[in-house]
């Protein structure tokens, strides 16, 4: 291989590993935007990447199984508002338990999913929908044109987000629920349905990113998947301090680095370098850390993340 | 771990995990915690017993543990402590009135 295939494949993949990322980082925006922290979206895109595939498998239309996914995870998105928002239950246990769900139910759906089938068969893709002459241009064909088409929904959506939060009424309210719920609350707007909003939402983000992890290119699903991307998509909140566009950004850095991070593997194989192969899978978490040190003193969360809201006391 | 004296690939298997969940049903209580990890122990000791003599998938444990928290923080200690919290002030509330009313003739 040349160095610029290499360089192009390296492109490729990595607007390919940031979609669902980004895809993560805007449902975690808009949730904890609202206040209230979803770690359980690791689990809602392990069980979307699943329903992804069955209804792809099941109709054979990609944009079935897309819909399945983001009903699944929503779906998870309202027993986390449910149990948040309405019982005031703690927002990390809720979460934990929610990933420990989607676990075990994706492990104990995994047989029955493929059965009768000899091997994993591949379902249909998102179709890359660019004329062939465009995308072998050299960089930004692989680059903007040899992509899926999810992966450009995947880059305009955080736009619309940032415009919806920072350019709407309806924005300014989910930017102030997260600050000052009883401000809202005075104003006469509902901050237990703002809420609801952006945690169900933030499982429809997440049940996309499944999709958009399993659709883009793989295929097929595997136990464990996700493999703790819901969670890089959560740094990269604090990265990007709750903005979409800059949250996208973080994930297209973390994508980058985990694209690098699998080409390097190879490369230490063909050439000869003797760096053992589980370095190279922290990297971009050791990344993630210092991204996360370097700039934890300059972010700003919203203020009331993490507390349940009661109306009662202020 | 005491039965496999080793260190090998995942060998936690997501303890951590269920670690929290065993704080959250024993409702930081240290010695809620003794039955509860107990509970947890016996679903993931007896989850490869059940596949092998009936044949039910081992995931089966960590759904019956999700549900089990899910459905703990359902039912509400936040809730309950809440409402007792605010019955006790309540209660104060209405003592305070009771000194003011005394001082106040």
């Amino acid at each position: 291989m040349e160095i610029s295939d290499i360089f192009n494949d390296w492109l490729l993949a990595s607007v390919r590993m940031a979609a669902p990322l980004m895809l993560l980082g805007i449902g975690g925006v808009f949730t904890e935007r609202t206040g209230v922290f979803n770690i359980g979206m690791e689990g809602m895109m392990l069980v979307g990447a699943m329903a992804a595939i069955a209804g792809d498998l099941v109709t054979g239309s990609v944009w079935v199984g897309t819909l399945c996914a983001m009903l699944a995870g929503g779906l998870l998105g309202i027993v986390h508002a449910y149990l948040t928002v309405t019982r005031r239950a703690n927002q990390i246990v809720s979460g934990a338990a929610i990933n420990l769900f989607a676990l075990g139910l994706t492990n104990l759906l995994y047989g029955p999913l493929y059965e009768g089938f000899k091997y994993r068969p591949r379902v249909p893709l998102y179709p890359k929908l660019a004329p062939s002459a465009l995308q072998e241009l050299p960089i930004i064909g692989p680059l903007l044109f040899a992509q899926p088409v999810i992966v450009w929904i995947a880059f305009v959506l955080p736009l619309i987000a940032t415009w919806v939060l920072y350019r709407t009424s309806w924005g300014l309210n989910i930017r102030a629920v997260g600050d000052h719920p009883h401000a809202v609350a005075t104003a006469g707007v509902s901050v237990f349905r703002l809420k609801y909003i952006g945690v169900i939402l933030s499982g429809v983000f997440a049940g996309l990113g499944g999709s958009a992890l399993v659709l883009a290119e793989l295929g097929m699903f595997g136990p464990n998947l996700t493999a703790g991307r819901g969670f890089i998509a959560l740094a990269a909140l604090a990265v990007g301090s709750w903005n979409p566009t800059w949250v996208a950004a973080a994930c297209l850095f973390f994508g980058a680095a985990d694209a690098l991070q699998l080409r390097a593997q190879t490369w230490s194989q063909t050439y000869g370098v003797n760096i053992p192969y589980q370095f190279l899978v922290m990297a971009p978490y050791l990344l993630t850390i210092a991204a996360l040190a370097g700039l934890v003193g300059r972010t700003k969360a919203p203020k009331t993340v993490g507390k349940p809201y009661d109306p009662e006391t202020i | 771990m005491c039965d496999a004296p080793r260190l090998f690939d995942r060998f936690s298997q997501g303890l951590g995990y269920d670690a929290i969940a065993v704080a959250l049903m024993a409702n930081g209580n240290p010695l809620g915690v003794i039955l509860t990890a107990i509970f947890f122990g016996a679903l993931r000791a007896g989850a490869g017993k059940m596949q092998v003599v009936v044949g039910i998938e081992t995931p089966i444990a960590s759904v019956i543990q999700a549900l089990a928290v899910l459905f703990v923080i359902a039912i509400g200690f936040a809730e309950r402590a809440r409402v007792t919290r605010r019955e006790r002030e309540q209660e104060q509330d209405q003592e305070l009135e009771q000194e003011t009313a005394v001082y106040g003739n």
